[in-house]
């Protein structure tokens, strides 16, 4: 089928000594079907190459159920609302990774849902797991802040924060598993803070009220 | 006769050049000079009615912490990933896991990458550059490690 127009199409724009002789308008209108189809074409390989590879399209949003409809469920994670659809295939699992069914879904769920992403963006669920709430939440907190006094006695550091100059964190540098690491990653002691010094403070938990931390590990910049 | 009208003309002619020669040498002189090397903004016609845009150079702000490789709420069935992303220049990155916390520092150009380990289910990583001005950037990414078949 492709052939003739193609024929034509060369039969037509070949070079010929007299130059009198002008494209009929049926050939000239065959070219042009012939463009528009290469045209298409191309577009669709080109919308194929564009497409995002399976691993682009996976995704797992970890968030409250909000509204449970037929076939059909609202989340909310951190960023936004989202629709997640499931169907006969999906797997259901509660906190202990036991099969449950869809309609063991309640609103005010955490939940973690795993699917593929439609082409409206819309996630059709394959696992919904059922989370302990904030059990995933990372509590880690980064501190970069100057050393303004270290006590050996008490095994103490205190520290400053950039951010905040008028704020004072206190550090037990007795703390069992505490790492003390220069910028490139070697091993130091505590000798190795003295006042003035600039560190990176990890913290193990969010920093309370009592401004003392408790760290795994301190960078030595 | 004819000698006087000939030297009249001869002189005529030599003022006359020599004030158009002293005009234009003056003009020359006061005309604005025009540094091309140093063009910063190019203003171009747009639109039928000769309006211009002026479009600014952009310059590349020094506060971001951007995240490349992976993306946020990405699944993965590998336990160990590469966090790769751009920040300021020869800035420390600290990134955290629940279970783990690694440090890398971004080269030259603020390019950095750098494996971590992932723990089955969901991981909230936690990412802060800092930068050799003490410049900090945050930014927090959530990734689904799982063997299962999606």
């Amino acid at each position: 089928m492709m052939i003739l127009p193609l024929l034509l199409a060369t039969l037509s724009i070949s070079p010929t000594s007299s130059p009198s002789l002008a494209p009929s308008p049926t050939t000239t209108s065959e070219i042009q079907k012939f463009r528009e189809v290469i045209q298409e074409k191309v577009k669709a390989k080109l919308q194929e190459m564009q497409k995002p590879s399976q691993t682009d399209i996976k995704r797992g949003y970890l968030g409250t159920i909000t509204k449970i409809e037929d076939g059909k469920f609202y989340i909310d994670t951190k960023n936004k609302n989202h629709s997640i659809s499931f169907t006969v295939d999906t797997v259901f699992l509660n906190v202990k990774s036991i099969k449950i069914k869809s309609t063991d879904l309640k609103v005010g769920q955490e939940v973690l849902v795993i699917g593929i992403l439609d082409d409206q963006n819309n996630l059709i669920a394959k696992r919904i797991i059922n989370t302990t709430p904030k059990s995933n939440i990372n509590h880690k907190t980064i501190i970069y802040g100057q050393v303004v006094d270290i006590s050996t006695m008490y095994s103490l550091l205190a520290m400053i924060p950039m951010s905040n100059k008028n704020n004072q964190y206190q550090i037990k540098t007795d703390t069992k598993n505490l790492q003390i690491l220069s910028k490139t990653g070697e091993n130091l002691t505590i000798k190795d803070l003295v006042k003035g010094k600039k560190i990176i403070v990890i913290t193990i938990s969010q920093p309370t009220n009592n401004q003392t931390l408790s760290v795994e590990k301190i960078i030595v910049l | 006769m004819f000698k006087e009208l000939i030297l009249a003309i001869i002189f005529g002619g030599l003022i006359g050049f020599g004030a158009t020669g002293t005009f234009i040498a003056i003009k020359k002189k006061s005309a604005p000079v025009v540094n091309n090397s140093t063009t910063q903004i190019t203003a171009t016609p747009t639109n039928s009615q000769n309006q211009v845009q002026i479009t600014p150079t952009i310059v590349p702000t020094n506060n971001t912490l951007n995240i490349f490789e992976p993306l946020n709420e990405s699944v993965v069935s590998s336990s160990k990933i590469t966090i790769k992303g751009q920040t300021d220049n020869n800035a420390i990155v600290i990134i955290t896991t629940i279970d783990s916390s690694y440090s890398v520092t971004a080269d030259s150009s603020g390019n950095f990458d750098t494996s971590i380990n992932l723990s089955p289910g969901i991981n909230d990583i936690k990412i802060t550059s800092i930068s050799p001005t003490d410049t900090e950037n945050n930014t927090e990414l959530l990734v689904t490690y799982t063997t299962a078949k999606i």
